[in-house]
């Protein structure tokens, strides 16, 4: 039978990643809520964080939680460059043409990437890695912790954002129904861009959360954001709290499933969870009725 | 425009194109030839997920040839010097395949050095075999490659089951030497051939040594955590863990091993993820006391003097310390120039083509290098005993049957040093880890 | 028949004429060109070409994008191999291929068609990655160790019955058959009841199922006929490159998003588009790494993805219709079986 110790520790892990998958995609669901794209590009985005994070470290000495910070305003920066010059124009094209743009975008990125500064691995270690909390036996890295809390202020901000201020609520309605938004003096286009440019800041955030324990190459964003894809079906698009949950219920099942049946196959679980959730549920387990 | 206009604006592009496509083939074709050389290609991973191998594969390959021709060329056959055809596998197997077609059938090369990646220097082989011409290995280690009988397939380095048994052979000593006790192992590989056939090895030979097999963890490589993987191995407790992985998982491993808290007594390694100078650069202390096996280490230059006079030309030139990936390469064009050079006394590449590409075959398949003379020889910086391919009867039909590694350790200075065998040992293993 | 009709009538209009002739420089095309590598090159154009068509029939006719084609390639791949293995000819294999390519594309039908265009994508490009990840570790098929062509045929001198020859030409011949075959067989669907049911359902989802369309039966059919020919084109490639391994043949980069890209290039709406796309695209990152690949340096290893990334953007936002519906737009040429473009309203 399975030790109890092990449930425990993977369960813990299962959670604290599930939080940090959840800043990671909290972007992604946005911009596909307000936009109805799918930003392929994701996961370079992030890749591009953890790389300023890992600079700011190795040749600044800067911590990677002001990486973060940076991170976000770089991603604010880029997501408007992107979004002005790219994605608006292509907005009213069929679905294949928007996801080739960004496709195109990720493999600027990822290969400029690689030319600018070679596919070797890199990584940082700040002391807060190194700082390991020991309960009952389940142990549990401060970085896991500190990233998963700095993941939970990130929602919350994002909700508080998106219900009480009026830019927010903006946004929201423009996502439900851009007609009628537009009809009541919403400039659409300022929403969208808006979006993207958060949508992208947040990806920021979450790159230099990532970099205190993950590694930095070119091709990271990859898988990052296939799960990232997951999880905001999973949680239901239209839906902040549906993105959060979905990070932890994938991470969950992630750590616990290599438990059970061989870690190689973790993420054919997670795939599986997002096939069924598409065919029984496509509007996720928090998302609106799909449009 | 007027509807004629435009039609007549269509044909002439066409025309255009068509004109400049004659035109741009005709040129191709007859365009002047360059003096005497003998053509080599060489296929490495030069973009992709092993490229940083590859950049290592080039310099290697870029110093032999400049050496080999700037002490005269192939002398047997006028001083012709070697010109390298450069192919990239982009670390897929069709890719390697088509480019060994290319470097083959239009770029007429006489004979191909690579691949790197076990798959790809399959298809390579495999195209090879077809078009028949000799393909040298300096670097794959997957044990299935020299199992296929093939004639044209000659591997220098050792496999991974040759090195494995080593491994075994290094750990039963230790453990008896030092009275350790061990008696259980496990082992972590990633789900690709090499990790496969990797672990399956360390398995066989690591039961054959009297050591009990716990668990076998298989990942994915790139996951995005190693945490349950890890929890698993720490669950079950083995005194050995044996891994199989490349550099990124490398890193991803040891951190999460450190936070986990999982302490076995030793860690051994199948070189790659864990000697790789990103690995070295990155790991810090929490990659102190692992073993791995190499085949090439820093300390070598210590030991031996000639080894010390390449390592520091290659430093000095390349600005980057020599290892295992440039130095296996290195040695493998040098031993190719010696095959060259008998093969050029039978046969010539202008004229026959194909008979010169079975002169090199031969020339390959008879080659002997003993111990004494690879210690003599300059440019034999690898740790093999020599050089001997196993003939095709053999169970290695085309394998360097005297490509043994050596084991190195990662001491408290963050440097590896070599501790097995003991000729060229600087330092004794430190076992069990002291955590 | 109707259909040959139209063909004759599609083939004496000026975009027909230049078919013909495109069509004849193909067969002719070994006998003249001796590089083995062009002649490589050009199997490998028609062999995503026909993936591209396979592709397209459900993208640019159906309305279904797809990003997981590599599925259909992979079964049909593994079916010619592992039949190869117990002495079946590639010939039967890689209709076998083909035909449990279809199946299981036919069956994946049923709950896809409720998914509509990003999510059908995501799908599918997940159902490709778990794929990738299920033959990776599945030892009976070999697992991440691929399969090897049984020794003996690589050995033993070539034959059109086991199909292992040493050049690329038997197989350029092969793949250029089967492509025109397809092309054939699409024209015939196209012009026919389903093919307008397929069009159809692309246009306006609901209004077909209230015109009487079983819209759920209708999608199945595509991508059984889309799953069939990328299937078969798996087995091209077992054949040609005698190993094949989940990495190769469930790639999404490398066959997944190639016809995409293909499809894109050429133009989505016409059936001639995705080869003329194939026939840009494919030599163009064939020779971009011989030439890329092999005299930059290391750190420049990417570059040419980097530039297929550009040349994509700039496609994508300035022609998105393709080539051929950019020459349509511009009147120079009616691409042969044009769907004349879907409005996208959606």
């Amino acid at each position: 039978m399975v030790d109890l110790w092990l449930l425990g520790q993977a369960t813990t892990s299962g959670l604290l990643l599930g939080c940090i998958y959840a800043v990671v995609a909290l972007g992604l669901s946005l911009i596909w809520g307000v936009m109805e794209i799918v930003n392929f590009a994701h996961g370079d985005f992030l890749m591009l964080s953890m790389y300023l994070s890992y600079f700011l470290f190795t040749y600044l000495g800067l911590d990677p939680l002001i990486g973060s910070i940076l991170g976000f305003l770089m991603g604010l920066a880029l997501g408007l460059i992107v979004e002005k010059g790219l994605i608006e124009k292509v907005l009213g094209s069929p679905p294949i043409v928007t996801i080739l743009v960004t496709f195109s975008v990720l493999l600027i990125i990822r290969y400029g990437a690689m030319a600018a500064w070679g596919p070797g691995v890199k990584t940082l270690h700040p002391w807060y890695f190194m700082a390991i909390l020991d309960l009952w036996g389940v142990r549990i890295s401060m970085a896991y912790l500190i990233g998963a809390l700095i993941s939970l202020a990130a929602t919350i901000a994002l909700h508080i954002f998106l219900k009480k201020t009026y830019t927010g609520i903006a946004l929201r309605a423009t996502s439900q129904n851009r007609l009628a938004a537009e009809l009541l003096g919403i400039d659409a286009r300022k929403m969208y861009t808006l979006s993207f440019c958060i949508g992208v800041a947040l990806v920021g955030l979450a790159g230099g959360v990532l970099s205190t324990f993950y590694y930095v190459i070119p091709e990271v964003g990859g898988r990052f954001c296939m799960l990232s894809f997951v999880i905001v079906v999973l949680g239901g698009f239209g839906s902040l709290l549906g993105t959060f949950l979905g990070g932890l219920i994938i991470g969950v099942a992630e750590e616990i499933s290599a438990i059970f049946i061989p870690p190689v196959m973790k993420d054919v679980v997670a795939f599986i969870i997002f096939l069924l959730i598409l065919m029984l549920k496509p509007s996720g387990l928090f998302g609106e009725v799909a449009r | 425009m007027s509807s004629a206009g435009r039609r007549t604006l269509v044909y002439a592009i066409i025309a255009i194109i068509v004109i400049a496509a004659v035109g741009g083939s005709a040129y191709y074709l007859m365009r002047p030839r360059k003096p005497k050389v003998i053509k080599v290609g060489a296929i490495f991973p030069l973009t992709g997920a092993l490229a940083e191998a590859g950049k290592l594969q080039k310099y290697a390959t870029e110093w032999a040839v400049g050496e080999i021709n700037e002490a005269g060329g192939i002398k047997s056959l006028g001083g012709a010097k070697i010109e390298v055809v450069w192919g990239d596998t982009e670390c897929d197997p069709s890719v390697a395949s088509s480019e060994a077609v290319r470097l083959i059938t239009a770029e007429k090369v006489v004979c191909v050095v690579g691949a790197y990646m076990s798959a790809c220097t399959k298809t390579v082989s495999d195209s090879c075999e077809k078009y028949k011409t000799p393909c040298l290995n300096p670097l794959s280690t997957s044990p299935a490659l020299t199992m296929r009988g093939l004639k044209w397939f000659f591997r220098l380095t050792g496999h991974d089951a040759l090195f494995c048994k080593q491994h075994w052979d290094f750990i039963k000593e230790l453990n008896e030497e030092k009275g350790l006790g061990l008696k259980t192992f496990a082992t972590m590989e990633e789900d690709t051939e090499w990790g496969v056939k990797s672990g399956e090895a360390y398995i066989e030979y690591g039961k054959a040594a009297g050591f009990e097999h716990l668990i076998d963890v298989r990942y994915h490589r790139g996951a995005a955590s190693l945490d349950s993987e890890v929890a698993k191995l720490k669950e079950a407790n083995p005194d050995i863990i044996c891994l199989t992985m490349y550099t990124p998982d490398a890193i991803l491993f040891v951190k999460t091993m450190y936070k986990l808290g999982f302490h076995p007594k030793i860690i051994i390694a199948q070189d790659v993820g864990f000697v790789h100078p990103s690995y070295k650069k990155e790991v810090g202390e929490m990659g102190y006391w692992i073993m791995s096996r190499e085949v090439f280490n820093w300390d070598l230059a210590t030991v031996s003097p000639k080894i010390k006079a390449k390592a520091d030309e290659y430093k000095a030139k390349y600005g980057v310390d020599l290892e295992g990936c440039a130095a296996r390469t290195y040695v493998a064009w040098h031993v190719l120039a010696l095959a060259l050079e008998e093969a050029g006394k039978e046969a010539n590449p202008w004229k026959d083509l194909d008979g010169f590409r079975a002169a090199l075959r031969d020339a390959l398949e008879n080659l002997e290098i003993t111990p004494e003379e690879w210690a003599d020889l300059p440019w034999a910086i690898t740790t093999y005993d020599g050089v001997k391919f196993g003939g095709l009867r053999t169970g290695e039909a085309g394998q360097n049957i005297k490509a043994w590694g050596i084991i190195v350790q990662m001491f408290d200075d963050g440097k590896y040093y070599t501790v097995y065998p003991e000729k060229y040992a600087t330092k004794k293993a430190v076992a069990p880890i002291p955590w | 028949m109707r259909a040959l009709r139209m063909i004759k009538a599609e083939l004496s209009t000026k975009a027909g004429r230049i078919f013909n002739a495109a069509a004849i420089v193909a067969v002719i095309l070994p006998l003249v060109v001796r590089d083995q590598f062009f002649i490589n090159a050009m199997m490998l154009v028609y062999m995503y070409s026909i993936i591209a068509l396979a592709w397209n029939l459900m993208n640019g006719y159906t309305g279904l994008l797809s990003f997981g084609h590599a599925v259909f390639f992979g079964i049909g791949a593994y079916t010619l191999m592992l039949l190869l293995y117990r002495g079946v000819t590639p010939w039967i294999g890689m209709l076998l291929g083909g035909l449990l390519s279809a199946g299981f594309a036919f069956l994946l039908g049923v709950p896809f068609s409720r998914l509509r265009s990003h999510w059908f994508a995501l799908g599918t490009l997940v159902l490709g990655e778990i794929f990738l990840i299920v033959f990776a570790n599945w030892r009976a098929v070999g697992g991440a160790l691929g399969l090897d062509q049984p020794r003996r045929l690589l050995l033993s001198p070539p034959s059109i019955y086991w199909l292992n020859y040493a050049r690329p030409t038997p197989y350029y011949y092969l793949a250029l058959g089967i492509l025109g075959l397809e092309l054939l067989l699409l024209y015939a669907i196209l012009n026919s009841r389903p093919g307008y049911f397929f069009q159809a359902i692309r246009e306006d989802e609901e209004a077909a199922m209230a015109s009487g369309i079983n819209v759920t039966l209708y999608k199945c059919i595509s991508m059984a006929i889309s799953g069939f020919f990328t299937g078969v084109a798996g087995g091209i490639y077992t054949v040609r490159f005698g190993y094949i391994d989940p990495y190769a043949v469930f790639s999404m980069m490398r066959i997944s998003v190639y016809p995409v890209i293909a499809g894109l290039i050429g133009g989505v709406y016409s059936l001639i588009g995705p080869i003329i796309g194939s026939l840009i695209f494919v030599p163009t990152a064939e020779y971009l790494r011989a030439i890329v690949g092999g005299t930059l340096g290391s750190r420049f290893q990417g570059v040419h993805f980097a530039s297929f990334g550009i040349v994509l953007l700039i496609i994508s936002m300035r022609i998105p219709e393709g080539l051929m519906g950019w020459l349509e737009m511009r009147g120079l040429l009616k691409p042969l079986m044009s769907s004349g473009g879907g409005s996208d309203e959606r």
